[in-house]
């Protein structure tokens, strides 16, 4: 009797230490679960990471904690990059000098590894994580002040593998695979090359790359206007080899899947305001940029209006080519905002951490709401 | 039957353990709210706006959550609650007030809760168990319905008497802070105190705290009970106090782990967060069991008064089988005790055996041992935060005092100086157009990075300045350490300790001095194995816990440089001229032990004369009191006091004030002046003991 009793009472004090955490499994406080993993989209603005519900169009931070401000080393996502990449129902992004997988579905955080140095110009292909090391040596006699060593992140595995034998001077930039190889820019000297897919038998690549593709095709820029900026896109024709121009006078563009899409400046400025200049002298401001989106096959032709964004809105620019920002038939697209003073003068003129999502194929949008 | 078995718990002993954790509390509120711990908050238009920003970001995350889940389920009905509720607060706008100690006082509650706590498991463990003690559970059992009658009444009284023991505590707790510092705004909005600005229930600042104490009290009780309970079924104090712990330990496992099996109320709706979290009470959401929304203080509430309903049940019920089978094992042991050959013992270890054995004062020397612990990791903890800039600034100059660092330290004092004085000179610089961007914000960079360093600089300047013209052949030393070890202020934990442990000496076996006294040269004997015992025990205890301080201190405020100068140290002055520190910290560690060894046999002797431990403490605890309270009307209590004698590092430099004997020659004066008067006193215990003995045998006294 005084055994039951004695388990008896533990069990009690179990109920009271742990009741109805059963009924309760599901609980806590956030409360992500059961939304699908699929209807996101996810972009670092400002510093702060924010995933975009492409169905109920609210932008909220990828921090669970809504009284955080995101602007100390308590944020789980302080300090991340704008590298950010969607595989499988994550995301993998980085913070100083370590990998991060944050699973969509369940808002969980995992560090996948720690780099010799701190991690830079990010990139995803084929299921592998790139990314550049760099080490900095402060010593006044230093051999080499900056040291950049490519590594790879093989997300299926799990493994890393250094790609260089001797260590670079300068980050090399990873712009896209390309039949089975990559495309890299030297951040120094600016050239393009390309090499396999461990960073071997590397060859010097012509002219610029834009990362520009649709429909299988590479795309590059040419600019037609400075003032404002505007460009000529082209391609080269697959028979003879020459360049020609696919579109004209573009503010910017993208190819998505066989599509390609483009937003053009308009002919009259919009007034938005004055701004005071650095020597005191105050200018008028006019945005050229509008809220019209065109699509066009990957000739350039079959063009249309997909669709108009309300007024107000100032498509900052098409060309995000982070793959977080299109999901399905959904693509992101970032807006432009001004920040004005207390007598009405410009002060800012920055990215909005709203921004459109725009179905390709029917043209619907939703602006995202944020706080 | 009640007020008999509250009579029984209420005893001398648990009257002294709930004086000295009151007094405990009281001086930790007290030290709280002299230092850094207390605060006026005044909620003006920023705090407002702050509150106000705070408030709509979690209604946007409440918008976000359920917008994204199915209707009808658990979560989205929590995330439409969290909607409700503060859609609500947000509407009723907070207006501006003052609130004054309310913030220490509702932060302090885990240093009280957990002293209630201790209060409260022995008062249950003792009422549990004292039939036991008595043997008088078979006659109580045997009698008609006396049995359950016997343990409701336990239960009753153990509810009882926590809740009187917590209401006690929360109460001395604001009178400390009403007293030590100031108390106002009870009627204010009570999400004007920052940690509670998401307070989901309209309350004032004193409502909440009588919410808080009101289920507090409910929990206190659930405590107590929980302790009588398995006091009754492992019939061992120890084991039941052991199974609180263990309930505790679990609850704060659980409060603190975000595992995703670990749900809401687990987290919340455990002993540990409900006595000694706000969470339950701050939760965002109501806690909606069976689908109704109601509100997470009244589940904590209906919990706590369903547990205690059960165990008072529980305890009414418990069969009496259990405590006849003790009784049976304990006439078993008795038999055995008896029956075994008796081993010689000498003396001092028997007296040794007696104070170890004593329960009481384990149980309150380890109670000082951890309060000095927990006290010292609390404040050096803090102390260390606070002090690591100026750590970082005086890390530059370290080392032997050079013209160079003197200089090099006011060149840096007078750069911050003039940075910081800079300030309005370059914002009108740049508003007017003078300098560019960069300049500025390099200006501005340099300007924070000076404000933050000035007021920790100016500390190392002082230390320049004082080793410049008072110890030039000192050096620069980390001394934060140095200055929490050698402090003016008496060990108060060491010296109630002591006491407790040598208070005993005398007094555990009072019955047996008739005894004794009656053999041959035993009372001789007796007489100089407690005082040996005495001293033993003073200067022992004395050197373990300047150990113990050197072990807490060096884990906050490295010691390092032992070999400089001891002059190095501020706060020795004059004292250590021609010794290294590490030398002084031997010297220091030797004169406390022999200060407090003295203290010691003063104390055995204080309690033997009045036979009554309490009334002896009380004495003790006037005799430091007072001249602390006498000191700034009288200045020579500064060198005459029982405190001053206490703290060595007071004594010799007041030693070294007065210039006496080359430096220690009035703190040896001293020592041997205490030491005089304890031998004194000895003697005379001695001759009483001797008169009585020649009284004894003209039979002019019976035992």
């Amino acid at each position: 009797m005084k055994k039951i009793l004695t388990v008896f009472l533990f069990t009690l004090a179990c109920v009271l230490t742990s009741s109805f955490a059963a009924s309760c499994a599901h609980g806590g406080d956030g409360g992500d679960e059961n939304a699908a993993s699929g209807d996101y989209m996810f972009a670092v603005v400002d510093g702060v990471a924010y995933k975009y519900n492409i169905k109920t169009g609210f932008a909220s931070t990828m921090c669970d904690d809504p009284l955080c401000r995101h602007d100390s080393g308590e944020c789980p996502f302080y300090g991340v990059g704008e590298d950010f990449f969607n595989c499988g129902g994550s995301v993998y992004y980085s913070v100083g000098g370590s990998l991060y997988r944050c699973d969509i579905g369940t808002g969980e955080r995992h560090r996948l590894f720690d780099a010799d140095g701190i991690i830079a110009e990010m990139e995803m292909a084929d299921g592998v994580v790139y990314y550049n090391a760099v080490t900095f040596d402060y010593a006044p006699d230093a051999e080499r002040p900056v040291s950049v060593d490519i590594y790879s992140y093989d997300i299926k595995t799990g493994k890393t593998e250094k790609l260089n034998d001797e260590s670079l001077y300068d980050i090399q930039r990873l712009y896209s695979s390309d039949g089975g190889g990559l495309i890299w820019c030297d951040n120094g000297p600016g050239n393009m090359y390309m090499t396999d897919m461990h960073y071997k038998n590397r060859r010097e690549l012509d002219g610029e790359y834009y990362g520009i593709t649709a429909g299988g095709r590479s795309y590059s820029l040419e600019v037609s206007s400075t003032s404002p900026v505007s460009f000529d896109v082209c391609a080269e024709d697959p028979g003879s080899g020459e360049k020609y121009t696919v579109l004209h006078d573009t503010a910017s563009m993208r190819g998505y899947r066989d599509c390609l899409l483009a937003t053009y400046n308009s002919d009259e400025g919009k007034y938005i305001g004055v701004a005071v200049d650095g020597d005191g002298g105050e200018r008028d401001i006019y945005e050229y940029l509008n809220g019209d989106i065109y699509i066009y096959d990957e000739n350039g032709e079959n063009g249309r209006l997909l669709c108009s964004l309300p007024d107000g809105c100032i498509i900052e620019s098409l060309a995000q080519k982070k793959n977080t920002m299109e999901n399905g038939d959904y693509i992101g697209v970032f807006l432009r905002e001004y920040t004005f003073d207390g007598d009405g003068r410009i002060i800012n003129i920055s990215r909005s951490k709203d921004i459109a999502i725009v179905n390709v194929k029917t043209g619907e949008y939703i602006i995202t709401k944020s706080r | 039957m009640i007020s008999n078995e509250i009579r029984k718990i209420t005893d001398k002993m648990f009257l002294f353990i709930l004086s000295a954790c009151l007094i405990l509390n009281i001086a930790i509120t007290a030290y709280v709210c002299g230092s850094d711990g207390y605060r006026t908050i005044e909620a003006d238009d920023d705090y407002i706006t702050g509150y106000r920003d705070d408030v709509e970001r979690l209604l946007f995350a409440a918008h976000v959550h359920e917008s994204e889940l199915p209707t009808g389920t658990y979560m989205h009905g929590y995330e439409l609650d969290v909607i409700r509720i503060y859609e609500d607060r947000l509407a009723d706008d907070i207006e501006r007030d003052v609130v004054a100690g309310w913030d220490t006082v509702l932060r302090m509650r885990g240093t009280c809760t957990m002293l209630s706590v201790v209060i409260v498991v022995v008062a249950a463990v003792r009422c549990a168990g004292i039939e036991d003690e008595c043997k008088m559970t078979l006659l109580y059992t045997s009698c008609v319905r006396g049995r359950r009658k016997m343990y409701a009444c336990k239960a009753a009284a153990t509810a009882l008497t926590s809740a009187a023991v917590c209401a006690l505590f929360f109460a001395s707790e604001a009178a400390a802070v009403a007293v030590a510092a100031d108390l106002r705004g009870a009627g204010a909005d009570i999400r004007l105190l920052p940690q509670y600005e998401l307070c989901p229930y309209a309350l004032t600042v004193g409502g909440y705290f009588a919410v808080r104490l009101a289920v507090t009290v409910l929990f206190m009780c659930v405590t107590g009970l929980f302790a009588a309970l398995m006091t009754r079924l492992t019939r061992s104090q120890l084991a039941a106090a052991a199974a609180v712990l263990f309930v505790f330990i679990v609850g704060y496992a659980l409060a603190s782990t975000d595992a995703p099996w670990n749900g809401s109320y687990s987290k919340n709706l455990n002993l540990y967060s409900a006595l000694f979290t706000d969470k339950p009470f701050l939760q965002y959401v109501s806690l909606n069991v069976f689908g109704a929304s109601c509100g997470s203080m009244t589940i904590t509430t209906a919990a706590a008064l369903l547990s205690c309903a059960v165990m008072t049940l529980l305890l009414a019920l418990l069969p009496v089988k259990c405590a006849v089978r003790t009784v049976g094992r304990e006439r078993a042991a008795a038999v055995k005790r008896v029956s075994s050959k008796p081993r010689p013992v000498s003396m001092t270890r028997a007296e040794i055996m007696k104070i170890s054995g004593g329960r009481f004062t384990a149980a309150v020397c380890v109670m000082i041992v951890a309060s000095k612990v927990i006290f010292g990791v609390s404040v050096y903890g803090e102390q260390s935060d606070d002090d690591s800039a100026y750590r970082e600034c005086l890390m530059h100059y370290i080392g032997e005092y050079t013209e160079e660092k003197s200089a090099a330290i006011k060149a840096r004092a007078l750069e911050l100086e003039e940075t910081v004085s800079r300030r309005q000179s370059v914002v009108d610089m740049y508003k007017n157009g003078d300098i560019d961007d960069d300049a500025y914000r390099d200006f501005m960079n340099s300007y924070w990075l000076a404000y933050a360093e000035a007021d920790d600089f100016a500390r190392v300047s002082e230390y320049g300045e004082y080793l410049r013209t008072e110890a030039p052949d000192a050096s620069f030393v980390y001394d934060t350490g140095y200055n929490c070890l050698f402090t003016d202020s008496a060990d108060l934990f060491l010296t109630a300790f002591v006491f407790c442990l040598c208070g005993m000496i005398f007094l555990c076996d009072r019955d047996m001095y008739a005894i004794i006294r009656t053999t041959v040269g035993g009372r001789m004997r007796l007489f100089r194995a407690k005082i040996t015992l005495s001293f033993a025990v003073g200067f022992v205890s004395a050197l373990a816990f300047t150990a113990l301080d050197v072990i807490l201190i060096n884990k906050y405020f490295p010691l390092g440089m032992m070999s400089a100068p001891a002059s190095s140290i501020r706060a020795l002055g004059k004292i250590g001229n021609h010794i290294g520190i590490g030398e002084f910290m031997c010297v220091y560690a030797l004169f406390k032990s022999v200060v407090f060894a003295i203290f010691s046999v003063c104390s055995s002797l204080l309690c033997m004369r009045l036979g009554n431990f309490v009334l002896a403490g009380g004495i003790a605890a006037a005799l430091i009191a007072l001249p602390a309270m006498a000191g700034p009307a009288l200045p020579i209590m500064e060198y005459v006091s029982l405190p001053s004698a206490l703290s060595v590092v007071g004594l010799l430099r007041c030693s070294a004030d007065i210039g006496a004997f080359y430096g220690f020659g009035y703190f040896i004066a001293y020592i041997a002046a205490f030491a005089a008067l304890t031998a004194f006193a000895s003697t005379l215990k001695y001759r009483r003991f001797f008169s009585e003995k020649s009284k004894i045998r003209k039979g002019r006294v019976t035992e």
